[in-house]
């Protein structure tokens, strides 16, 4: 290692030891300080590991905790960024968050990546595999269309030509034949082969990758994620490697489903989420877990931050879930349907630059889809409230059941009031911290918040 | 109810935008009002008759998928022409604006042809291109919205009107301060957010619609 690469990892590990012993605190700010000391201290930092990227729009940090928690059953030193910090200078703190591993353990990372940071991971470091998850748009303003998005991708995978490909087979945009790397490909099963259907309108990325016509499926799971084909030039699904053959029962707060004769069950809900536990399984078994090794794993009960999560709210059971793009929040109203109870539903709507700074994308929601017979009450809130009310009066919710709250503290106010034993709220990122830090100062939620 | 019908072109593939929620909003007018509203997508190949709506509406797509999307368009130049200049009502957001010019010209300067029934073409530049919240003047009164493209539209004739004047943001391009073009019952914008959030503008239309339907199609 460099002089220089040394004092910044010494810069870093005692940033990181301030912040975390003193005031118990994770950032990434010692990343960011050992990185623009030295650009080349990632470097020497992953040097000895082997490193799994996964990457993607929706389901990198799900993705990520699972495939951690899988291979945990087997490997005693695991490195990861548990706490969505995706981009460099995160990664660069997960690192040197690292404590001291013995000389000849095996060194693993699993490490969540930002899509526009991969191919500068792995300038730093050769990944042995990538899983990609999916690609929808998010936040355009940031990102912008997702060909952009997978080309960004692209980019970094290029960089590593022997890494392994764990691929969502059931995406078309991952037409990635012209890529010399080894790949194996997990979706879901389809049963019927003459089955001809079509996306709903409001998704994108229905393009054939290789003729431009418009694709076509035998089965869709959601959006535009399927046993898909070409009617006009035959591109089709890959063969898959990992398959889930049945969801067997789906709960706001739980999944099960069988993935090749073996019955799992994971404590969150969502057919999105299903996909996130397939991609850990998949990377479990090329990685020569056993089955049972991977059940274990997911049976533990731990909850992933923000995401989606629990709290008792005056015995009242409040559900927080992050929203940030149209796919992502269909998945989470469709996941809503599930419930065979009556609920609160609030909606928290910021445009901050790490929402998005745009809000048009709550109009491609299918709030009218929504159970309204089972909603007791629908609050808004947020910067934007204005914004989200209008949607869901658009959407014809009954407007006596309709109210909203401009200011934080009176959102949080009515939802105590609330006499719904359930309650749901989704929030952008920011509102999420928001809400969050709010709750955490009530004393409604004990663990520490990450930054 | 009476039906209020809509043509949605490409509904499937100019769907980026969120501009959905302007037909999901003329849709929540019409109710109000007591009109049922049925929505049509018109996609790659599909028959298409303008005369048979109150409403042809097309929004903004991936500039692949407009690419995709212009050359299908084509197809429909006699029957947009003669419906607009029968001044019948048509909403166009960015690339659903941009199809009404003469041409646009991509970044990779690939000319592809549009279907020239309004003076004006656009320029792509990615290098500027043009995100944020927007406020301009209309006819209808005032328009808050989001604009996000990186084609720059530019009037070839002087007596083409804009629909909006900028008062914040950059609308048609960085220098003329206007958004949009306005002929006979056609809105063209950059606007999204959606448009027709602002209801000022979504009350006229709704009332054209009914108009519309009334006299043509009754």
């Amino acid at each position: 290692m460099s002089l220089k690469s040394r004092l910044a990892v010494i810069l870093g590990r005692t940033t990181y030891k301030i912040l975390h012993d003193i005031f118990h605190r994770g950032s990434s700010l010692p990343g960011k300080l050992a990185y623009q000391f030295d650009p080349q201290v990632l470097k020497e930092l992953s040097r000895d590991y082997q490193v799994i990227i996964v990457t993607g729009t929706n389901g990198k940090t799900l993705t990520t905790s699972l495939t951690t928690k899988v291979l945990q059953q087997k490997y005693d030193h695991i490195l990861t960024n548990p706490t969505g910090s995706n981009m460099v200078q995160g990664i660069t703190s997960a690192f040197l968050a690292q404590k001291k591993v013995p000389k000849k353990a095996t060194r693993l990372a699993v490490l969540e990546v930002d899509e526009a940071n991969v191919e500068t991971i792995c300038q730093a470091m050769t990944p042995s595999a990538f899983v990609l998850t999916n690609i929808f748009r998010d936040q355009m303003d940031r990102y912008g269309e997702i060909y952009t998005t997978l080309n960004k991708i692209l980019a970094g995978v290029k960089l590593a030509p022997q890494a392994k490909l764990m691929v969502n087979g059931d995406a078309a945009i991952f037409d990635l034949q012209d890529l010399p790397n080894p790949k194996v490909y997990y979706g879901f099963q389809s049963d019927d082969q003459d089955a001809d259907l079509r996306a709903n309108f409001n998704v994108d990325g229905v393009l054939c990758p290789n003729c431009q016509n418009i694709i076509h499926y035998h089965m869709i799971t959601y959006a535009n994620l399927g046993d898909y084909f070409c009617p006009h030039c035959g591109f089709k699904r890959p063969n898959l490697d990992y398959q889930v053959t049945s969801i067997n029962k789906l709960t706001p707060s739980t999944s099960q489903f069988t993935i090749d004769q073996n019955d799992l069950t994971i404590n969150i809900g969502g057919t999105y989420n299903i996909y996130n536990a397939l991609a850990a399984y998949t990377v479990g078994r090329e990685l020569s877990l056993n089955t049972a090794q991977i059940m274990r794993a997911f049976a533990q009960n731990e909850q992933v931050f923000g995401r989606q999560e629990v709290i008792d709210l005056d015995g009242k059971q409040l559900t927080i879930i992050l929203v940030k793009n149209p796919v992502g929040l269909n998945e989470v109203l469709a996941t809503l349907k599930h419930d065979s109870k009556n609920y609160a539903l609030g909606f928290a709507l910021n445009a901050n630059y790490a929402d998005g700074i745009d809000t048009s994308w709550i109009w491609d929601g299918d709030f009218e889809h929504l159970p309204f017979q089972k909603i007791d009450r629908v609050i808004t809130g947020g910067e934007r409230w204005q914004d989200i009310n209008f949607r869901f009066k658009v959407a014809e919710m009954p407007p006596d059941k309709l109210s909203h709250q401009a200011d934080l503290d009176d959102f949080l106010a009515e939802l105590q009031q609330q006499s719904s034993p359930k309650i749901y709220v989704l929030a952008t990122y920011t509102a999420m911290l928001q809400l969050r830090k709010k709750l955490t100062d009530k004393g409604y939620i004990k663990q520490k918040t990450l930054a | 109810m009476p039906t209020i019908k809509i043509a949605y072109l490409y509904e499937d593939l100019m769907n980026t935008y969120g501009d959905a929620g302007d037909v999901k909003i003329l849709r929540h007018f019409l109710k109000q009002k007591n009109y049922a509203c049925s929505v049509q997508n018109v996609s790659l190949g599909d028959d298409f008759n303008a005369f048979d709506y109150d409403l042809v509406f097309c929004g903004g797509g991936q500039d692949f998928e407009q690419t995709v999307v212009a050359k299908d368009f084509l197809r429909h130049r006699q029957t947009l022409t003669d419906y607009i200049e029968d001044d019948r009502l048509y909403l166009g957001i960015c690339g659903g604006y941009q199809f009404l010019g003469s041409y646009y010209q991509t970044s990779k300067n690939d000319r592809i042809e549009c279907l020239n029934i309004l003076p004006f073409h656009t320029i792509f530049n990615p290098q500027k291109r043009m995100i944020g919240d927007t406020r301009c003047t209309t006819a209808y009164g005032e328009v808050k919205a989001f604009e996000n493209h990186s084609g720059q539209t530019f009037f070839d004739d002087n007596n083409l009107q804009p629909f909006g004047k900028m008062i914040e943001g950059y609308g048609n391009n960085p220098e003329d301060g206007v958004d949009g073009v306005a002929y006979k019952s056609v809105i063209c914008s950059y606007s999204h957010g959606p448009l027709l959030k602002n209801t000022n503008v979504a009350m006229v239309l709704a009332d054209k619609m009914i108009a519309n339907y009334l006299k043509y199609r009754v």
